[in-house]
């Protein structure tokens, strides 16, 4: 299953709502790829945000619908976000700089000395590559990170702030 | 031989006498002391799904009675998975029984033993009087601060409600203080503490500038705060009715009104401080369905004449059941007459 197929699973994923074998390949693709596991970050911070603004939980059948709105919500509180692909466009643009000074070099140099007659062309080296880390997934259901609004407090120690001293004299009655 | 032990006891006693600045301290910290032990900490934990804790608030309440109840302030609890309190070292579950959103009191019931109920002050405060605050200022249990009252029937606007009759404090009061006790010199309970403003710095051209002012000398550059209490007489009708019930139950009409200017009040005939100007009148409040309008003038109500907006304010909120009475309005100058209903105040 690839990044497209996936993406369009990772609400469904968050919500509960996938079949077993979406869910299983859901959390087979999650661990090897940085884009949609950031993604999935989103929904799940989308869904903390979405029950915070609800006064009940969260409609499980309706979150697919509702976060997008949400997520503009997440996005305008001020938390910079990393482009799915902002990483690799990054790693692209400094392995392209770093082609480019190594094609001018080969240029000028020539290229790598040649072998000397008779002489053993050495083996390539392996490349060590890191073992994939299996990396395990909260459950759906598991506790998302909490982005709701803060009490207009320092810390965690609550005084409301007045937000206005009108004159007047009104009451309600 | 008798003379000796008189003059040692005499000697003994002779300390330095004490000034008058000396005694007032000393005075204020028994007060202290002796309020201490009627605040609690309230902590409310917060989850989005069940046996989960995402995050907690901490703040103050007052005991209220030696039952286990516990008033503080509202708007801290609203959506709290669960509540305990804190005092003397030991915490206890707390419930929640209900609120009153007019006044932003709030009664919580909980198993503790042992704790002491604070005495409420029987007569209002006065601007000038003392206002010693007790809490729990940044979760430090106990935190006091003595200032004065520096106003009374303040009207404030917190979290888009507006609160009325609120007292107004010089007292430094800090995030952890919300719901703490506020007493007079005798230890008496005045209020509970609600709120607090901070005047923000100067910000941007203020057109003083432009003549010489110096912003810096318009606003403070460092927060200046005041803090606001939630009266006694209010927070013991809002709790009585709130522990009688099981919920809070007021009258309401459904209509805001304002004081008269004594211009206006010249024009219409009306004796001074007689009469109140209807400004706002709710949709689906039972002045509306008594056809009371935008503009009128109410002169009286229930057979009573409208002169204090705040006894206005009482009367109506004492009903305990719905009820239905005379109004006498002033219309385009003419005398109405309507039958004014009276609900039970819905709370949203």
């Amino acid at each position: 299953m690839g990044c497209d197929d996936v993406r369009d699973l990772l609400a469904l994923y968050v919500g509960g709502e996938c079949y077993d074998n979406e869910r299983i390949a859901v959390e087979a693709h999650v661990p090897l790829c940085s884009g949609c596991a950031r993604e999935l970050d989103q929904y799940r911070e989308a869904r903390a945000a979405l029950a915070e603004l609800a006064d009940e939980d969260v409609p499980e059948k309706t979150l697919k619908g509702l976060s997008t709105a949400v997520r503009d919500e997440v996005f305008r509180r001020g938390r910079r976000r990393v482009l799915p692909f902002e990483l690799a466009l990054r790693c692209a643009a400094a392995v392209m700089v770093g082609l480019a000074i190594g094609a001018v070099a080969y240029t000028v140099r020539g290229g790598p000395p040649a072998p000397a007659p008779g002489a053993a062309i050495p083996e390539p080296r392996a490349v060590a590559r890191p073992a994939l880390r299996s990396v395990e997934l909260p459950p759906p259901s598991g506790e998302p990170r909490y982005h709701g609004p803060r009490a207009r407090s320092e810390g965690n120690f609550y005084l409301p702030r007045v937000e206005a001293l009108p004159v007047g004299g009104e009451k309600d009655f | 031989m008798l003379a000796s032990p008189l003059l040692l006891a005499l000697g003994l006693s002779a300390g330095p006498q004490e000034t008058a600045l000396e005694k007032v301290e000393r005075e204020i910290v028994a007060v202290i002391d002796r309020l201490r032990p009627s605040v609690v900490q309230v902590t409310a934990s917060f989850s989005i799904e069940p046996g989960t804790t995402l995050d907690s608030l901490s703040f103050s309440g007052v005991v209220y009675s030696e039952k286990g109840h516990v008033v503080t302030d509202a708007s801290g609890l609203e959506r709290a998975a669960e509540l305990t309190i804190r005092a003397g070292g030991k915490t206890w579950r707390a419930r929640h029984i209900a609120s009153d959103r007019r006044t932003g009191v709030a009664v919580l019931l909980s198993e503790a033993t042992g704790l002491a109920p604070a005495v409420f002050a029987e007569r209002p405060c006065r601007p000038g009087s003392t206002a010693i605050a007790v809490g729990n200022a940044f979760g430090m249990p106990g935190s006091a601060g003595v200032g004065t009252v520096s106003g009374v029937g303040r009207t404030i606007v917190v979290g888009a409600r507006t609160y009325t009759d609120m007292i107004q404090v010089s007292t430094a009061v800090h995030p952890g203080d919300c719901g703490g006790l506020v007493a007079d010199a005798k230890g008496a309970l005045i209020g509970i503490v609600h709120s607090a403003y901070a005047a923000e710095g100067p910000e941007g051209l203020n057109l003083l500038q432009l003549f010489g002012k110096n912003a810096r000398d318009l606003a403070p550059v460092a927060p200046v705060t005041m803090g606001f209490a939630t009266p006694a007489a209010w927070v013991r009708f809002s709790a009585d009715r709130i522990i009688r019930h099981g919920r809070m139950v007021r009258g309401w009409a459904g209509f805001t009104a304002r004081p008269i200017e004594e211009a206006v009040r010249a024009q219409l005939g009306l004796a001074e401080g007689e009469g109140a100007e209807v400004v706002r009148v709710e949709r689906a409040g039972p002045a509306r369905r008594a056809g009371l309008a935008i503009r009128d003038i109410l002169v009286a109500l229930d057979g009573e004449p409208v002169r204090d907006l705040e006894a206005l304010r009482w009367k109506i909120a004492r009903f305990e059941e719905p009820a239905t009475v005379k109004a006498v309005l002033l219309r385009g100058g003419e005398r109405v007459t309507v039958e004014m209903p009276i609900e039970i105040d819905p709370q949203e």
